[in-house]
């Protein structure tokens, strides 16, 4: 059952296609890896995926509706994201940042409750940033920031979490960390699309892989096949002899 | 150039330029306290003043005044900023000159007890106040209204373009009196609202000042002083005018001030009473209101005879010569037709302006005017 | 929250205490006792007493509250809406742009009680809108080009208003005064009550976008991913922003440096959630305002400042500290 799918859509900006005529379905409950070179375009897919930006043809499907049909608020209670972010003005604290994510959630005044409080601290545990909960952010590391943009998604108790680059600033025991959160994820039955360089990620998690080069889909598959290092080598445009990524990581 | 219609005013007020002719009547009978009263309420100042020049008042009389009314520290300040004011109390608008009709309409109620307590809300509405002899009932003024005598001492109530309507209310007034082109018609009706009497003079003409002057008598009660202020002035400006028919009408230009020159412009008050002395306008078609002339404008205009109104005429007078001394080609300097008017005569709109428009003659036509001739009556009203 | 609290008392302290100083000190020779009497029971004082405290101080006193208050709020919104702390109604441009739409409203001779207002609002709404335009910014921001720009435009706006007030406008300099620094001197009821309804309506508005705002002057992305519509949001502030800078302009002029400075005091005392930002920011935009009028009006009394005079000298030194701390 597909939760989530694009049907050939398209995206161009300044009459440039970055996204050309991609289709694939994401099932319920799966990993889906987003792999190809820097400006592939997995985040704008990812973008799509979420209704930040709208295609110039095609449709993106959630819940088996155009994503044009549903109110913001509506996406926001069935879609988190983690991005990488310009940097913030005003000094906003983590623990305000991840509250944040308990948008769409709260009511018509949107004043949080205790039960908003207690999730924030529980996915701030969960993401080790409750020692950060009143540092803001030009008082916090990279990885630290990127943590608390994880706990903010995690916040929104979505279905549905993409995720762009979320290893890109953690350090081994924080990467290591949110591949545990993952794979608890995945059991409680969360669905991740995942657009990430971490091929030890990717090859833990995924259910399928979407290779893309230059806006368009050229392998879709199981990840073994997809992650082939000839395949990998040609999506990337490089020799085969170049490649030094270590591969036992995967499983 | 074009005529440009007689929409112009005359600067509402120029503060730096305020006569103190009638503060004589005030030094005589005491300090020049407000608890000096005139020798008697019913008594009208040009009564007064006929009188006097029948026992024996001289014009001397009035210069000790001008130097005893030396120019205080304060005045360059005054002066830029009359400047300013000049420069921006120019109104054009429909809008507004409709608002000030309405004001002006609604100024004159059928008539009225006679006022206790005035404020006025501008200089030269103490001098008419003062004309209608009521100037004992004034309890409070605006900056700069030094005349007549006494006036200084009074409880002030801001400037005439920055009203303090607190301070005003305060003073308990029965009656305000303001003017049309000085005062903001806003101010106007919210002291209206606040249950005050006011009454707005129109001083931009001289048929406006002299129907502002009767109407401000009938609603004080004051209608016969009134009728002899306008009597007065037509008699001043009747005299004026037979002495000057038939004379060559000179080309006169008025400066207010120097570098660059500041003349009155279209055919304001001043222009008028220029045209009433014998005069022709350099600047009289001139659109701006109040223009200003390089040398090269002055050249061009080929005054014959240049005015200068002044608080210093010895001072201004070496200045004006040394400074227009350079363009002989000016038919006025070449003729050494440059002459220094007391501003206080001619600036300040009311009913002694003839004061100025009999100086402003004698200055165009000096042989038609020796002493005695034409003289307004109660400028000498002083012993 | 006990900080905020703390915050909240010493604000509303400061703005009860100044208006009580306001309605016993005037030019007029009240004494304080009988002024205050005068609000409360006006039969105990004589009738001229009454009527300077209760037609003159009081609604006066309500037009400085109401004019702090919406100042501030404007200063906070823009600033949220661009993420940049040197961002206001005043900065920005939109208050110059409300007072040419309002001079050029009476200068056309458009009639009626909303004419003016109108013409404020469209003033301003089309300031924000040329000043994004000039920033390329299209309701994105580059908050600095926006700054700029509005600097830009400030300088366009007021030279059109002198050109009107000189050139084709009215007969009085206090006009010229009013628009470009600001007064409370014409304050009486039947203006004053319309206002501060419409001032209570869009604070509310504005509180009910409060996480918005917060969401928004993180990141705007950020904010359209946790389900808020930026878009529609942004419009409605701007629209607030807006309406709050022209009601202010059309009662006082213009009046700068409240709506800059006062925010960032509260942001110093509260931090940035705009839900606490707002009430603190509007209470001591009002105390503020209150102080700096009745410093214009007694200082050198019976004549009066400009309001604009005093707060830019209370505002920018405040302003100069605050920069100076931030830089360190």
């Amino acid at each position: 059952m597909s939760i989530a799918a694009l049907r050939r859509v398209t995206f161009s900006y300044n009459g440039t296609p970055i996204v050309d005529d991609v289709s694939f379905d994401v099932a319920a409950g799966s990993f889906v890896g987003l792999v190809g070179p820097n400006g592939a375009g997995k985040t704008t897919i990812l973008r799509l995926m979420q209704g930040l930006l709208r295609p110039s043809s095609g449709t993106v499907e959630l819940e088996g509706r155009d994503l044009e049909t549903y109110q913001r608020n509506e996406i926001a209670l069935r879609v988190a994201g983690v991005w990488q972010r310009p940097p913030l003005a005003f000094g906003f604290t983590a623990k305000e940042l991840v509250l944040l994510g308990r948008t769409p959630h709260l009511g018509l005044l949107k004043w949080e409750t205790p039960h908003d409080h207690e999730i924030a601290e529980e996915v701030m545990r969960q993401t080790e940033t409750l020692q950060l909960a009143n540092r803001t952010a030009m008082q916090m590391s990279a990885g630290e920031l990127q943590r608390v943009f994880i706990a903010s998604a995690l916040a929104q108790r979505t279905r549905i979490l993409l995720l762009d680059e979320p290893t890109s600033f953690l350090d081994l025991r924080q990467a290591a960390r949110l591949s545990k959160i993952i794979g608890d994820l995945m059991q409680c039955g969360m669905t991740i699309v995942c657009a990430s360089h971490d091929l030890a990620l990717i090859r833990r998690h995924a259910s399928r892989v979407v290779v893309i080069r230059a806006g368009r889909v050229i392998h879709e598959g199981a990840p073994d096949d997809a992650l082939e290092r000839a395949r990998l080598a040609d999506a990337f445009g490089m020799e085969e002899s170049d490649w030094y990524h270590d591969e036992r990581g995967g499983g | 150039m074009p005529h440009c219609g007689p929409s112009v005013r005359f600067p509402s007020v120029r503060p730096e330029k305020l006569s103190p002719f009638i503060s004589v009547r005030f030094a005589r009978c005491g300090a020049g306290t407000p608890a000096c009263a005139p020798p008697k309420a019913a008594e009208s100042i040009a009564e007064f003043g006929m009188r006097n020049a029948k026992s024996g008042g001289t014009a001397r009389d009035t210069d000790r005044v001008l130097r005893r009314s030396a120019p205080r520290a304060d005045r360059s300040v005054c002066a830029t900023l009359s400047f300013a004011i000049s420069q921006f109390s120019i109104f054009n608008s429909q809008f507004g000159r409709a608002l000030l009709l309405t004001l002006a309409l609604l100024a004159v109620p059928a008539a009225a007890a006679e006022p206790q307590r005035i404020v006025t809300l501008v200089p030269s509405a103490a001098e008419v106040l003062d004309g209608l002899g009521l100037a004992d009932r004034i309890v409070g003024v605006t900056d700069y209204t030094d005349f007549p005598a006494g006036m200084e001492a009074l409880p002030k109530v801001g400037a005439f373009n920055n009203l303090n309507i607190e301070a005003t209310v305060a003073l308990r007034p029965d009656l305000a009196v303001a003017t049309s082109d000085g005062n903001s018609p806003a101010v106007i009706a919210r002291l209206r609202r606040l249950g005050i009497d006011v009454v707005v003079l129109d001083l931009r003409y001289w048929e406006t000042t002299q129907g502002s002057i009767l109407d401000l008598g009938k609603h004080t009660g004051r209608e016969r002083e009134a009728k002899q202020l306008v009597a007065e002035m037509n008699r001043v400006a009747g005299c004026v005018s037979a002495a000057t028919k038939g004379a060559k009408r000179p080309r006169v230009l008025f400066a207010f001030d120097m570098n660059p020159v500041i003349a009155p412009g279209q055919d304001s008050f001043t222009n008028q009473l220029i045209g009433m002395a014998g005069g022709e306008s350099v600047t009289k078609g001139n659109p701006a209101p109040y223009p200003r002339l390089s040398a090269e404008g002055l050249i061009a205009l080929a005054p014959e005879v240049i005015v200068v109104s002044t608080m210093n005429p010895a001072k201004d007078l070496e200045a004006w010569k040394a400074w227009l001394g350079r363009w002989p080609a000016i038919p006025a300097v070449k003729q050494g037709a440059i002459r220094m008017i007391d501003s206080r005569t001619i600036d300040r709109p009311s009913h002694r302006l003839v004061i100025g428009l009999r100086e402003l003659a004698a200055n165009l036509h000096p042989a038609l005017f020796p002493k005695g001739v034409c003289e307004p009556k109660w400028r000498s009203s002083a012993k | 929250m006990r900080r905020f609290w703390i915050s909240i008392a010493i604000a509303a302290g400061l703005l009860v205490a100044a208006s009580v100083a306001s309605l016993a000190n005037g030019s007029a020779p009240v004494p304080a006792g009988d002024a205050l009497r005068a609000v409360l029971d006006p039969g105990s004082v004589d009738a001229t007493t009454a009527m300077i405290v209760r037609s003159i101080r009081a609604p006066r006193l309500v037009t400085a509250v109401v004019v702090g208050w919406a100042l501030a709020l404007a200063g906070l919104c823009f600033q949220s809406l661009l993420r940049n702390p040197l961002a206001s109604e005043y900065t920005l441009g939109v208050s110059s742009g409300a007072a040419l739409g309002a001079v050029a409203t009476v200068l056309v001779g458009v009639a009626g009680a909303l004419a003016v207002p109108t013409g404020a609002f469209i003033g301003a709404m089309a300031t924000i809108a040329v000043v994004l335009f000039i920033a390329h910014a299209s309701f994105s921001f580059e908050t600095t080009s926006t700054i700029l720009a509005g600097i830009v435009f400030t300088s366009l706006a007021n030279a059109a208003l002198s050109l009107m007030l000189t050139l084709i406008a009215p007969d009085e300099l206090q006009s010229f005064f009013f628009w470009f620094l600001g007064s409370f001197a014409s304050a009486e009821w039947g203006m004053v009550g319309p206002v501060a309804a419409v001032v209570a309506v869009l604070s509310l508005v504005l509180m009910g976008h409060a996480w918005h705002m917060n969401a928004i002057s993180v990141n705007e992305e950020l904010a359209e991913q946790v389900g808020i519509s930026v878009t529609r949001s942004k419009l409605v502030l701007y629209g607030v922003a807006s309406l709050l800078t022209a009601t202010v302009v059309t009662l006082a002029g213009t009046i700068g440096f409240v709506g800059l400075v006062v925010p960032h005091v509260a942001r110093l005392a509260v931090g940035v959630d705009n839900r606490r930002l707002i009430p603190l920011a509007a209470i001591s935009g009002a105390a503020l305002c209150v102080i700096s009028d009745l410093v214009a009006r007694t200082l050198l009394a019976p004549n009066e400042l400009p309001v604009g005079v005093v707060t830019a000298f209370i505002g920018v030194p405040v302003f100069v500290s605050l920069m100076r701390r931030r830089g360190r």
